[in-house]
């Protein structure tokens, strides 16, 4: 017999100001089977919880339904009032009336009244609930970190030094991400390879931490503490263990036809090649789209002249299966590319250039040995403009956001500009100035004190190449309220942050959401920044949203700290609303088995007859086994039949 | 006729089957019914002719349990059904021993069936000896089912709530489907009670619409329900507007393939969406 | 079932991205007619047609389903699924006389809050321009 307890919530005015709460509260309790009924301010609050547990104990409550907010903010909340109380916390049930009531619902008087249908519908289904039982799931102690940037690198070193093994798998050749390509930094303008590098070498000789690199992930298979995931290593055509890096391969090799990435696409390389000299892994890699050897059945000068003979011109992909317990996803992102800005050139102008771009030219490392010339000519530019927001804050040729970055780092690249030639100028086309980091509004002052560059508020219109090589960049100021054109030697335009160009790809083989732009969404914008909806699966750095390099390590660290804790219990708790058979009912025609996703159910024996039989382990409760069973014959815990029936059917 | 009464004793003589599923003259009822032979003295009056209408499928499930070796006779819609029932483990294959015969069709009231001429498949998929010739399969016109798209929503309604009103509840054509064989039949389930006992219409329309949704993919238009119906339901409109909708949206025919999954259990990740959308055409 | 003037629409939303979105829906106080009463699933391939049916036979003036965009799947595969049978199911209900317009199968994402409510006002409006109401397969109806 149930004695169900009501509990209806203001919600402080959120829900009362449109919900008559005290109508549905006087209502409600005249249904069958509600023993008792209020209503408060904030039954999420200490004292709205004391209530509760008092009215359990007074009223001999055996079911609970609070009518609240979404349950996705609050159920754990009432749950553990439950528990407090000794109660099973799977007999409880929220009726929505904030999020998908109140907050939606213009006239008061509809409002009321889907409340009151929402609560009934609740007050039907709890009767219907059971107690249920989490079951304990072992989990292995490894983490997976997708993305060998500074995020990356940062959640694989915190987690090895938390005494847990880490597998770092890392696309391109290299750790060290876009970080890598950077020359000095802001707001300090440390030197990136400087601060980045011993980093670099400490993954590499944490002996919890395994690198994998010119490696992608292939497969996800099972959940937290459980993942099985298939790695995908391209063929490299070095072996890693015999190449002693000497480099004598690439200074050797004839064929330099491919762009170099990352340089960002400013030279060409060889096709046997270290993507730069601090690499981590220093091991080299061959092109087989541009080898000679590997297209033509030519040269194979490379082979002949390693010393370590580690060349494998018959190396093979490879597929590695691992079993880990949590995966960080820190892939990064990927500046985007110009070329649909025709008016800026479209990205076929060799001047005009884009922000990594200048970053790789004033590099020591870059193209031009760090001097700061014209791709065109060679000359030194004695004019620069700096064009911001290309790609972003832009609804009909980009992207909708803000890059985030771009403020701080072309404030750097003026200031580098002005470094390298003093008696130059500098011009920065703006719209806003975003500095908002620790320094950072000091930083941009000291460009345009200290180092004279010249900031003009207006959206540049147009870069027109001249005949004299040089470049208009028609634009305004707008503070003055004048159209201005300037000529200028050189054009760095400050080119949006994207997701990566395997982002959504990755997403779907993790079975985590992404957002409109592509960036993988976060289990909660303001609370839960770096969890995914997804249990085990957590992000780090700017594949969840354009950020710099102290916010990507923040992330990384946070990703790592949930890894660890989720590390530090023995046995992971496992949801009770999982599916199960009622084998007198089951046909044993397996169907239920073949929809499974997870292959979490077989079949076994019952009596002289075969029927279906869930693992419960692996069974994740999504509930497609049992809308695929004509017969009745298998439930889902929590959400069975009977209990959205009672939902459904008033 | 005769070289299948002629296989029919060579298997029992060499002991391939023990008994045979098939049909014999009553003359008690003056037509054939449905018959299991156990004897090679019986096979002389083993029938198969146009008032062989039965799906004898219906019988394996039993049959099997006590007799290792069953032979039956397939016609093409049979044989469909029989197929599904293999892929659903509920017959073990390996117990049949199916004599398929080129069907050329069957009769209801000493007229054809009306299933028969749309027939797509006169030879069961499943088919251990061939009697008879393969007939080029029929596009089925499913001509029943111009009548009633042509009609407006509410005048379809009006017509299935005259239709569903007459049901009795009787679940003569669940018990005479091969298809419709689940331990716990969704209208016997108490909790939660979707489709209540009583013969009324709200509950008709579920029992009805349940079960024509429940032989998706399945069903093989044998057309005994419709047949055995006592208050003459045309149970088989809505087998075949399910049917062809399954054939439009997925380009399956239940049971033609052995060993296919049932288009409602294959995973397909490239349906378009568009079958989800549209308004009414 | 209370008959009410107002068209009645149930709402069966999967938990990860549709109720998600339904709830951001809220959270951005966008609007909509109070005629969509949602019930939540774990996967939109939880939802049996069956359910549908009852809706239908138990005087639901519409019905929606929504769950994840293909390929987004909380749970890898389960909108396949559902998108078949709803799929089959749409076609069986108008064959009996249910107006296409009385079923809105859609796939919204967590993101999608703007999305949700449009929906949901659409669908209520289309249900309110419905000639042919009275074929709703309403229990009360139908105890003539």
């Amino acid at each position: 017999m149930a004695r169900i307890g009501v509990f209806i919530c203001h919600c402080g005015i959120n829900i009362s100001s449109t919900v008559d709460v005290e109508k549905v509260t006087a209502t409600v309790k005249e249904l069958p089977d509600v023993a008792f009924a209020m209503d408060y301010k904030f039954m999420c609050s200490s004292p709205g919880q004391n209530m509760i547990r008092n009215a359990i104990r007074e009223h001999e409550l055996n079911r609970i339904v609070v009518a609240s907010c979404s349950p996705s903010m609050h159920l754990p909340t009432f749950q553990k009032a439950l528990l407090n109380e000794q109660m099973n916390p799977y007999l409880i049930s929220m009726a929505n009336i904030r999020e998908q009531c109140s907050w939606v619902t213009k006239d008061r008087e509809a409002a009321t009244q889907k409340a009151l249908d929402l609560v009934t519908r609740q007050i039907k289904r709890v009767s219907h609930q059971d107690e249920l039982f989490d079951i304990d799931v072992e989990l292995h102690k490894t983490a997976l970190v997708i993305g060998g940037g500074i995020a990356g690198i940062q959640a694989a070193l915190d987690i090895a030094d938390g005494d847990r093994k880490v597998i770092l798998v890392e696309k391109s050749p290299s750790l060290g991400g876009k970080m890598a390509q950077l020359d000095e930094t802001f707001p300090t303008l440390d030197c990136s390879q400087c601060i980045l590098t011993p980093k670099m070498v400490e993954v590499a000789q944490h002996p919890n931490i395994r690198i994998m690199v010119n490696s992608t992930i292939g497969k996800v298979d099972g959940f937290v503490g459980n993942f099985k995931v298939t790695i995908n290593r391209k063929a490299t055509y070095v072996d890693e263990d015999k190449c002693i890096g000497c480099g004598v391969c690439q200074s050797k090799c004839p064929s330099e036809v491919a762009p170099n990435e990352f340089n960002a696409g400013l030279e060409k390389r060889p096709s046997i090649y270290i993507p730069f000299p601090q690499a981590v892994p220093a091991v080299p890699i061959i092109d087989p789209e541009n080898c000679l050897k590997l297209t033509k059945g030519t040269c194979g000068i490379c082979e002949k002249v390693c010393p370590a003979e580690a060349i494998r011109y018959d190396d093979e992909p490879k597929e590695i299966e691992v079993e880990v317990g949590a995966i960080i996803a820190a892939i990064g992102y990927r500046e985007m590319n110009p070329s649909v800005y025709t008016e800026y050139g479209g990205n076929r102008y060799p001047d005009v250039i884009t922000g990594l771009q200048f970053e790789r030219l004033v590099s020591s490392t870059g193209p031009t040995g760090g001097e700061l010339i014209r791709l065109s000519d060679g000359k030194v530019p004695r004019r620069i403009v700096f064009v911001k927001c290309v790609g972003s804050r832009d609804e009909d040729k980009g992207h909708t956001y803000c890059s985030g970055i771009c403020c701080m780092y072309t404030a750097k690249h003026a200031m580098l500009y002005k470094h390298h030639v003093p008696d130059g100028d500098a011009y920065v086309c703006y719209i806003d100035i975003r500095s908002p980091g620790k320094s950072y509004d000091e930083f941009v002052r000291r460009a345009i004190e200290e180092d004279d560059v010249r900031y003009l508020r207006g959206r540049a219109g147009r870069i027109m190449k001249l005949k004299n090589g040089q470049y208009r960049v028609y634009t305004e100021d707008t503070l003055i309220g004048r159209p201005v054109a300037i000529d200028a030697d050189m054009v760095v335009l400050a080119s949006a942050v994207e997701p990566q160009g395997d982002a959504i790809k990755l997403a779907q083989i993790l079975g985590i959401s992404y957002d409109k732009d592509g960036f993988f969404n976060e289990a909660h914008p303001k609370l839960k920044p770096v969890e995914t909806a997804t249990a085990g699966i957590f992000l780090a750095g700017a594949c969840q949203g354009p950020k710099d390099i102290p916010a990507s390590v923040q992330q990384g660290s946070a990703a790592a700290a949930k890894v660890l804790s989720l590390f530090a219990r023995d046995t992971l708790k496992k949801s009770a609303r999982i599916a199960m058979v009622d084998p007198s009912a089951c046909t044993g025609c397996l169907t239920c088995a073949y929809v499974c996703h997870y292959s979490a159910i077989e079949e076994a024996d019952f009596g002289r007859r075969k029927v279906s039989k869930v693992i419960s382990g692996k069974c994740q409760g999504c509930g497609a086994c049992v809308a695929t069973c004509k017969g009745s014959a298998i439930t889902l815990a929590g959400f069975s039949d009977d209990e959205l029936f009672e939902e459904i059917v008033l | 006729m005769k070289e299948l009464i002629v296989k029919a004793k060579e298997l029992f003589e060499l002991k391939i089957i023990e008994v045979l599923l098939g049909w014999k003259y009553d003359e008690i009822i003056s037509d054939v019914r449905p018959y299991l032979f156990k004897d090679i003295s019986e096979i002389d009056e083993l029938i198969y002719d146009r008032r062989s209408v039965h799906n004898l499928t219906n019988y394996l499930p039993n049959i099997t349990k006590r007799y290792k070796k069953v032979g039956i006779v397939l016609k093409g819609c049979d044989g469909r059904s029989l197929t599904t029932q293999i892929v659903e483990h509920r017959i073990n294959l390996n117990q049949i021993v199916a004599l398929a015969v080129g069907c050329e069709g069957v009769d209801i009231d000493e007229k054809q069936a009306p299933k028969c001429d749309d027939c797509p498949t006169n030879i069961s998929p499943i088919a251990d000896y061939v009697f008879g010739e393969k007939k080029t399969a029929t596009e089925p016109g499913y001509d029943q089912l111009k009548k009633i798209e042509a009609m407006t929503d509410p005048e379809r309604w009006d017509f299935f709530a005259v239709e569903f009103d007459k049901c009795t509840r009787c679940y003569a054509c669940r018990q005479i489907c091969p298809l419709c064989y689940c331990e716990l039949c969704i209208a016997d389930q108490h909790e939660p009670k979707w489709i209540e006992a009583s013969a009324k219409l709200s509950s008709n329309t579920m029992w009805h619409l349940t079960r024509a949704y429940h032989l998706a993919g399945r069903c093989s238009d044998c057309g005994e329900c419709d047949r055995i119906c006592p208050e003459d339901i045309p149970l088989r409109l809505l087998n075949n507007a399910v049917e062809k909708s399954v054939l439009e949206m997925f380009n399956v025919r239940a049971g033609t393939i052995p060993d296919e999954l049932p288009p409602l259990v294959v995973l397909a990740k490239e349906d378009p969406d568009e079958i989800l959308g549209g308004r009414h055409e | 079932m209370k008959m009410n003037k107002e068209p009645q629409i149930l709402g069966i939303l999967c938990k990860w991205c549709s109720y998600t979105g339904a709830d951001l829906a809220g959270t951005s106080r966008f609007t909509y007619p109070a005629n969509v009463k949602i019930v939540q699933v774990p996967c939109s391939g939880r939802v049996d047609p069956v359910m549908i049916f009852k809706a239908f036979v138990e005087g639901y003036d519409g019905v929606m389903v929504s769950g994840c965009h293909p390929g987004d799947c909380h749970y890898g595969t389960g909108n396949y699924h559902a998108r078949r049978k709803l799929a089959v199911a749409r076609r069986l209900l108008n064959f009996v006389g249910i107006n296409y317009d009385r079923m809105h199968f859609t796939w919204i994402s967590a993101a999608e809050g703007k999305k949700f409510a449009d929906e949901c006002t659409q669908f209520t409006q289309q249900l309110k321009d419905l000639a042919d109401k009275p074929k709703t397969l309403a229990r009360k109806e139908l105890a003539k």
